[in-house]
């Protein structure tokens, strides 16, 4: 079932991917994907590539899946471990969004962090409080990890 | 092939001219927004031919394009064969395009004391106009066959999936067992002040991205002073200048990216990226190139090269005759060193009846023509209880075999066939199997030829001799100093 589905996946993906994301598994096992989201235009992040380590649970599509940076990145939302703190990956998640669907949630999570649920407090304070030392911070991230 | 290929993926014929016999069409969505196709003549296009192509309606610059596909930026050096038999590609399926920066240009807001320190040669790769410097650029960063280990970014994109070899290989390149080219330059600067020398400064321009040339003076420079003065790595190594680079990361960081062919790595292997986040790897690879004995193990590879070489056809012969008739008559003991080789490959042709017989009995204590008959702890170990062979002897003489190799083209080439063909043939090697078992990446490029291909050049070669001579001098320093103080 999972494998199943995973498979449709895929082929999807390689047929019509999201403008800015890019994903497909590592090596032969179709449980762990990697993927790569390229920062969007009208974010801090534009111009770099972002990469990430995607594990599908054995009971996929119905536990979503674990989705980690494995760039580093600064994100009110993203901590140094590469986890992120997005609805959808957890309490939120239903069977009927795909990896597709969770990159383009990630995204748009970068371009609009949610600071008011934060996984780094820091980063949501300067957001909240200087968004232009926040996006100054970003950019350097971006360039300095991303590019 | 092609064509049949196209048909079964079940394509919606969304190829445009049906006239050639293999319709294959890439859609591209670049990160400008824009998005095109592309029809593919070949399937043996290599990426960094595709970067061509897409330079005018991209309009992004070859050299600085990135082309991702399924998560993955693709190397130069793939074909697009490869990413159909490896990632399933076929025609219809989308690739995205982003334009990276320019080697040079990012690493300068953040590294400007290098950038100070880098002299002129090195400026027209790194100055950053566009198209002008076109050919320099790609020289350096796109051409697959890059000879130079530390220089050559061919080497690195083919070994881009793999961090961990490339800390190992580059060891084999510096005698000074520094892995990381940016590492390599650390010590450059750190080798420049210990010395009180001079070229400091083109160390630190070693650091400066493009400069592949100066980099390679670089090394010899190093190697040089490392040669004249063996204790003076391990000295550096120990420094606290060293110590407190690693215990800082993001100066680590700092030096590490403002080499191109570690931005690349990183841009296209992740993890490499969070290796260089982690103070306690760095400290590890450091600590690894204090540790003579994991070094042993890593340059044990190169005996095996010996015995690979002695298993071709004609190359025992090419190296016995070397042995018997050049050095044989001014060394008895290399002629013995031959003989045992010989006995490691029972299969080898060998004309020499005398030296069989040597052999026979001598084969199975020692498998390899070894540099490591002094090492207790490695697999040759037990030679030493032989008192018949003098290993400081012998391990010259595998050095002039190896230099013998270098200077005939011919067998040269052999020996380089033999290697690129062996996939487990540095998996031998049991420091480097640790690595790959650990990293599924590494194993992956080991057990690829392209990968090999790469790695197998005469600069590889001769930077191992170079680090086998250097271990040599230093141990016969030691030997010298022991008699000498009567010890």
């Amino acid at each position: 079932m999972a494998l199943k589905r995973i498979s449709k996946e895929l082929v999807d993906l390689g047929k019509d991917p999201p403008a800015n994301c890019s994903a497909g598994p590592v090596g032969d096992d179709l449980f762990h994907w990697q993927a790569t989201i390229i920062g969007p235009p009208d974010s801090p992040y534009a111009g770099g590539v972002y990469f990430l380590n995607i594990h599908f649970p054995t009971d996929y599509p119905f536990k979503p899946p674990k989705v980690q940076f494995t760039t580093k990145i600064y994100h009110p939302n993203i901590n140094s471990n590469g986890s992120i703190c997005l609805d959808i990956l957890r309490e939120q998640w239903s069977p009927a969004l795909t990896i597709s669907k969770v990159l383009l949630s990630i995204c748009s999570l970068l371009t609009d962090p949610n600071p008011d649920d934060p996984l780094v407090p820091d980063i949501a304070h300067k957001y909240k409080t200087n968004r232009a030392k926040y996006e100054e911070e970003a950019r350097e991230w971006t360039r300095r990890y991303a590019m | 092939m092609e064509g049949d290929h196209t048909k079964s993926s079940g394509d919606k014929s969304v190829t445009a001219g049906g006239a050639d016999p293999c319709d294959f069409e890439l859609h591209f969505k670049s990160s400008t927004g824009s998005k095109f196709s592309l029809p593919v003549p070949d399937l043996e296009e290599q990426v960094g031919a595709l970067k061509s192509r897409l330079a005018e309606p991209s309009g992004f610059a070859p050299e600085t394009m990135r082309v991702i596909y399924k998560g993955r930026v693709l190397k130069d050096s793939e074909t697009l064969r490869d990413l159909q038999d490896k990632y399933g590609l076929e025609s219809g399926h989308t690739m995205h395009l982003v334009r990276g920066v320019r080697p040079g240009t990012a690493a300068n807001p953040n590294s400007g004391t290098h950038a100070a320190a880098a002299p002129p040669s090195t400026s027209p790769a790194a100055s950053g106009v566009p198209g002008a410097d076109g050919v320099t650029d790609a020289s350096a960063g796109s051409v697959p066959t890059g000879s130079s280990f530390a220089a050559g970014g061919g080497t690195t994109q083919t070994a881009s999936s793999a961090a961990p070899p490339n800390t190992a290989f580059n060891m084999f390149g510096q005698t000074g067992t520094i892995g990381w080219n940016a590492a390599a330059g650390t010590a450059g600067t750190a080798t420049g002040g210990a010395f009180g020398d001079p070229d400091g400064a083109g160390a630190a321009a070693g650091l400066n991205p493009g400069g592949s040339a100066t980099m390679q003076r670089l090394q010899q420079q190093m190697q040089q002073q490392l040669l004249a003065n063996p204790g003076a790595m391990q000295e550096i190594l120990n420094s606290p200048l060293m110590e407190s680079m690693a215990e800082n990361p993001e100066l680590m960081r700092t030096l590490m990216m403002t080499n191109p062919q570690i931005r690349e790595m990183i841009n296209q292997n992740p993890e490499v990226g969070h290796i260089l986040n982690d103070p306690a790897v760095l400290r590890q690879t450091m600590q690894l190139m204090r540790n003579p004995r994991l070094m042993q193990e890593m340059m044990r590879t190169s005996d095996r090269a010996m015995a690979n070489i002695e298993s071709m056809p004609g190359g025992f012969d090419a190296l016995r005759r070397l042995y018997t008739d050049i050095q044989g008559s001014l060394d008895p003991n290399a002629a013995l060193a031959t003989g045992a080789a010989a006995g490691a490959r029972p299969g080898t042709p060998n004309t020499n009846p005398s030296s069989e017989t040597t052999s026979g009995r001598v084969s199975e204590a020692f498998p390899l023509p070894s540099t490591w008959a002094a090492g207790p702890q490695t697999g040759a170990g037990d030679s030493n209880q032989h008192n018949w062979m003098n290993s400081e002897l012998s391990e010259e003489a595998a050095i002039r075999a190896t230099r013998a190799i270098l200077d005939n083209p011919e067998l040269f080439r052999l020996t380089q066939e033999q290697m690129v063909a062996s996939d487990t043939f540095l998996l031998a090697n049991p420091m480097i199997s640790a690595m790959a078992a650990m990293n599924p990446q590494m194993m992956q490029a080991l057990q690829d030829i392209q990968f090999r291909r790469h790695l197998f050049t005469r600069e590889f070669f001769e930077s191992t001799l170079a680090m086998q001579e250097a271990q040599l001098r230093f141990r016969r320093a030691i030997h010298n100093a022991l008699r000498q103080s009567g010890l």
